[in-house]
């Protein structure tokens, strides 16, 4: 995508030229920061992190020239840590500012760029964006439910989903939660769906489809949302946030690189 | 307080009848002993906006309450037929339907970091809410999160205020759990006997200072009254809302 540099980038090694615009992919610990120039914007990022998924996603859509670093969360940089204490992706970062937390993020870039402003202009317009977001936070708890289960019994995170997928079909009253383009909304629950699937690769989980057919509204949304340009450009196939689940999950040891 | 209409007035239950809102006036729904409408209630009272205030009854919600927020969460914004709930969200709305007093700064990077704050100071809540929600009588764990909290809010003080010269959104986000926290000094079986303590002198000065806040005044309650309303809500599970009228 032409507004990213690095987003999926081949590791630089020292002395070699980079050969496009990608230069920089999952550094490691005591690799050097390269510097920010001046006027640049930087957004430090996990590979496979569903939240910083979500500023992709603004950045995407909004198609801002921003530079990608894409951080080791279980060993974190000095420099990294140095500019966020919490150690959380997504970070912006530009002209010696720095600011975190997803959805902080998103509204910041919207303040900074309002010509290519996701949310909407009017207040009470703004305040139904971010109160369905708080209404449809439901659907990100089901699937840690699925991913962080220790004991093997599905029923309670199967029963939640089914809550989480009835709640967001009903609030589904246009095309997208942005009404008819994606908005503050749709990007904020995407990165969710776009991984809800490993659910179903799993057969221990007990899941055959997802979101299945008493959620037709759900299933159509999810089609349409691949279709669109911000989405596609950054999307990732299942299985290889699967393979990331199960090496940072069960594994105990992310593969940053996968997929490379 | 001038611009408040009903503040205190009687908790409605279902069943009770909810006066009609005349077009252009704005109502809070509120319930008078919650932190997160206390948010917002902090919020109007620094702006002095013109508004009548809704007590509701959350253990058994009125039918018109729960038409207008499904969550049936306070508080809750209602005017010329628009709704808003979740206080932060309220807070940054009322804002920006009236920028003049606006709390929120306006530059974005201003903004961003009162917004940061409050995801920070988010584990002064978190330890507010283990001694409240305890069920053992242990509070050897609520202790260790409350020392560890006050130390995060005592290197995030910076200033006279978390809004810097003045109170600010990061100021209201927090203040109603700082209100409410010294109740634990009032239980003899937590064996916490002053709040914030000796250990936290930044956080001490700050609370001092907040109490002196004309906004923060005019809708104060006494620490003996949450504890009251406390041992109604969650021991007795049978809260009081009208306690203090």
């Amino acid at each position: 995508m032409a507004n990213f540099e690095g987003l999926n980038s081949i590791t630089l090694n020292p002395g070699m030229a980079s050969q496009n615009l990608f230069a920089l992919s999952s550094v490691l610990v005591g690799d050097e920061l390269p510097p920010l120039t001046s006027g640049r914007m930087r957004l430090y990022n996990m590979i496979f992190c569903p939240f910083a998924h979500r500023s992709i996603l603004y950045i995407s859509k909004k198609k801002l020239p921003v530079e990608v670093i894409d951080v080791n969360l279980m060993e974190k940089p000095d420099w990294f840590v140095q500019r966020n204490p919490l150690g959380k992706v997504p970070m912006i970062e530009h002209d010696g500012k720095v600011v975190y937390e997803s959805l902080i993020v998103n509204e910041y870039l919207d303040e900074l760029f309002p010509e290519t402003a996701i949310l909407p202009t009017d207040p009470y317009e703004r305040a139904q964006q971010k109160i369905l977001v708080e209404r449809l936070s439901s659907v990100t708890g089901v699937f840690f439910a699925f991913m962080m289960n220790k004991d093997g019994d599905y029923t309670q995170a199967i029963e939640s989903m089914e809550k989480a997928l009835e709640n967001a079909e009903c609030l589904l009253v246009d095309e997208f939660y942005g009404d008819k383009t994606t908005g503050y909304a749709d990007i904020d629950v995407w990165p969710i769906f776009e991984r809800f699937p490993i659910i179903t690769l799993n057969p221990k989980f007990g899941v055959k489809k997802i979101p299945g057919i008493k959620y037709p509204k759900v299933s159509t949304y999810i089609k349409r949302m691949k279709k669109q340009p911000e989405i596609q450009a950054v999307m990732k196939p299942v299985e290889l946030h699967e393979n990331f689940f199960k090496s940072a999950w069960i594994e105990k040891n992310p593969d940053y690189n996968l997929g490379i | 307080m001038a611009n408040f209409a009903g503040l205190n007035s009687i908790t409605l239950n279902p069943g009770d009848e909810l006066p009609p809102l005349a077009s252009g006036r704005m109502r809070l729904y509120n319930m008078r002993f919650c932190p997160f409408a206390h948010r917002s209630v902090l919020y109007i009272s620094k702006k002095k906006l013109p508004v009548e205030v809704i007590n509701v009854n959350l253990k058994e919600k009125p039918d018109w309450f729960v038409q207008r927020n499904p969550l049936g969460k306070v508080p809750m914004i209602e005017h010329d037929g628009k709704v808003v709930f979740e206080s932060l969200i309220v807070n940054e709305y009322l804002d920006e339907l009236y920028p003049e007093t606006a709390i929120l700064p306006t530059d974005p990077y201003e903004r961003a970091q009162q917004k940061i704050l409050v995801e920070r100071l988010s584990s002064v809540q978190a330890a507010f809410f283990a001694f409240i929600l305890n069920k053992d009588d242990d509070y050897t764990q609520a202790i260790e999160s409350m020392e560890k909290a006050l130390a995060n809010a005592e290197s995030l003080l910076f200033d006279d205020f978390y809004g810097g010269k003045t109170t600010g959104y990061a100021d209201f986000a927090v203040w109603p759990i700082f209100e409410r926290f010294p109740t634990i000094t009032l239980n003899p079986k937590i064996g916490v006997k002053e709040f914030p303590g000796a250990k936290h002198p930044k956080l001490s000065a700050y609370i001092e200072r907040m109490k002196q806040q004309p906004e923060v005044k005019a809708v104060m309650k006494p620490v003996e009254l949450y504890e009251k309303f406390r041992q109604g809500y969650l021991v007795e599970k049978n809260p009081d809302y009208n306690l203090g009228i």
